[in-house]
């Protein structure tokens, strides 16, 4: 069986040299398959970060007016943190809201003189994160009883953009699969009539390769293997291509995911990106082969 | 042992016509025979070749290699079955995109030669048929009668079981025939291989004196010893 596959290999290598411009009418359609499976693969893992960034940032803040006593806000908290679908509630006292605030426009001279002036503004305040952004609703609706207590909220208006958020991310996801779908039958196609196009120049080898004795093996291996080197060179150009598109947008890609830089999430997945790609790239060969040499092979 | 038991080959042409190729042939081949099909042209000699390795199914009958029915064989036993049967085919069937040590290796190399083996062999059995000087010819580089004789070697290099000779005189001058003909000889007599050999050629009838399968128009008309006159 080893001689058989290393001699597969050679003759697969000499198939490889005899064909080379048909071949490289496979490498386009392979790298192309790829590079959309790999953008669509991409995309997902592009989504769950932004979803996880979006959740975080999906929380719910509420600012209690300045007469509400602290017992009062830790016994609202507790009832909150009953609510379903409730992760962690944070409190936040007016104190510390000033301090953050401060931190954050440190090098703003005007704002820092401003709060001098004017002392503490802030409130103290409760900070609510939920499991998914749906669950919100439900600690919307018991803040409406307690509706006198409450100074303001930030919920409201982020919601809407949120909802889009997701749905645009979850629209892409879908309008990728659909793509990766049609080329993945496409270049089946297209392999599969390359692969026929080499085989009919190979045809009377082939029938003279069974005629004394040749078994399936000896005869597809080679094929496959010739294939095999296409989609290899052909992840290599798909995931050189990726890359080059992701350099290009990363700098664009700020406003999106501004505490992440897409081609990290890139570099995170690359060998779960190249496993897949080998995968597809495998049974895409394998099923061209096959059924491109079915037929002379019932000699 | 090759047996054929009223085997009956009828091809269907494209225009749904039928030709009978054999009829109701029945006879048997004991191992380390060497048997002369005889018969003119179109009489179902290379027909009868094919269906003995699986090249063609029979209509009816039973064709049997070593107690094995043929037809029946799937494709994994049928290219076994192929490995222990040397061919010499009548229009060579040479790989063409392969040089003449290659067309000879490859046979080898599915019969399990080491590639140590198969270097040290070759070029003997090249010098055998007189094609030493040719080794990196590929087939259209060479003449009708070196062809024949690259599908000679290529048929008695891994020493099958079974050599089927499609008339292997056919492009050959008298000397190289009489020089193949003491190869087929010799085969059958040192290494103990069955060999069937199909031709016209009265000549060759007389060369080896051997048992004749004589046939006339796809009936097998004469099964019997060596005869002086018979096509």
């Amino acid at each position: 069986m080893l001689l058989d596959l290393k001699r597969g290999i050679k003759y697969g290598l000499k198939i490889f040299k005899e064909n080379l411009s048909l071949g490289f009418i496979n490498l386009f359609v392979f790298s192309l398959t790829l590079f959309l499976c790999t953008a669509f693969f991409f995309s997902e893992k592009v989504g769950e970060v932004l979803i996880k960034n979006l959740k975080e940032k999906a929380d719910l803040s509420i600012y209690f007016k300045e007469e509400v006593p602290k017992e009062e806000i830790f016994k609202i908290k507790e009832e909150i943190l009953k609510i379903q679908g409730v992760e962690k509630v944070e409190f936040i006292s007016k104190d510390e809201n000033l301090e953050k605030f401060k931190k954050r426009h440190q090098k703003d001279s005007t704002i820092l003189e401003a709060l001098e002036t004017v002392g503490n503004p802030f409130y103290d305040s409760l900070s609510i994160y939920v499991k998914e952004p749906q669950d919100l609703e439900a600690v919307l609706k018991f803040l409406e009883t307690k509706k006198d207590l409450i100074q303001e909220e930030n919920y409201s208006e982020r919601k809407t953009t949120i909802d889009k958020i997701f749905n645009i991310s979850k629209n892409i996801q879908k309008g990728l699969f659909f793509t990766s779908l049609f080329f993945i039958f496409v270049s089946c196609l297209i392999v599969f009539f390359t692969v026929h196009l080499t085989i009919l120049n190979q045809k009377e080898e082939i029938t003279v390769q069974k005629l004394v004795g040749a078994s399936n093996f000896n005869i597809l291996f080679p094929f496959l293997f010739q294939e095999i080197l296409w989609a290899l060179l052909g992840i290599l150009v798909s995931v050189l291509a990726f890359t080059l598109v992701l350099k290009i947008l990363t700098p664009y890609s700020t406003f999106l995911l501004p505490e992440t830089q897409i081609f990290d999430i890139f570099k995170n997945n690359l060998l779960k990106i190249l496993g897949l790609n080998f995968l597809i790239a495998l049974i895409l060969a394998s099923f061209s082969n096959y059924f491109a040499t079915k037929r002379y092979l019932k000699i | 042992m090759i047996v054929f038991d009223n085997v009956t080959k009828v091809y269907t042409l494209k225009n749904k016509q039928s030709v009978l190729a054999l009829k109701n042939v029945s006879f048997k081949i004991e191992d380390k025979e060497l048997v002369l099909l005889v018969g003119k042209s179109g009489s179902g000699k290379t027909t009868l070749l094919k269906l003995i390795f699986g090249e063609e199914k029979p209509t009816s009958g039973k064709i049997l290699i070593d107690n094995q029915e043929v037809p029946k064989m799937k494709d994994g036993t049928l290219s076994k079955l192929r490995r222990k049967i040397g061919v010499v085919f009548q229009d060579y069937k040479l790989l063409s995109q392969r040089n003449v040590f290659e067309n000879i290796s490859f046979v080898m190399e599915m019969t399990g030669f080491s590639d140590k083996e198969i270097k040290e062999e070759i070029p003997e059995i090249l010098e055998v048929v007189g094609l030493e000087r040719k080794m990196h010819n590929f087939p259209n580089e060479l003449s009708q009668g070196e062809r024949q004789k690259l599908c000679i070697a290529r048929a008695i290099a891994h020493r099958p079981k079974i050599l089927l000779a499609d008339e292997p005189a056919g492009n050959l001058d008298a000397e190289n025939t009489l020089e193949i003909l003491r190869i087929f000889k010799r085969i059958n007599a040192e290494l103990k291989t069955t060999v069937l050999i199909a031709t016209h050629y009265q000549d060759l009838v007389n060369f080896f004196k051997s048992r004749i399968l004589n046939l006339k128009d796809g009936e097998l008309i004469y099964d019997g010893p060596y005869k002086k006159t018979m096509i």
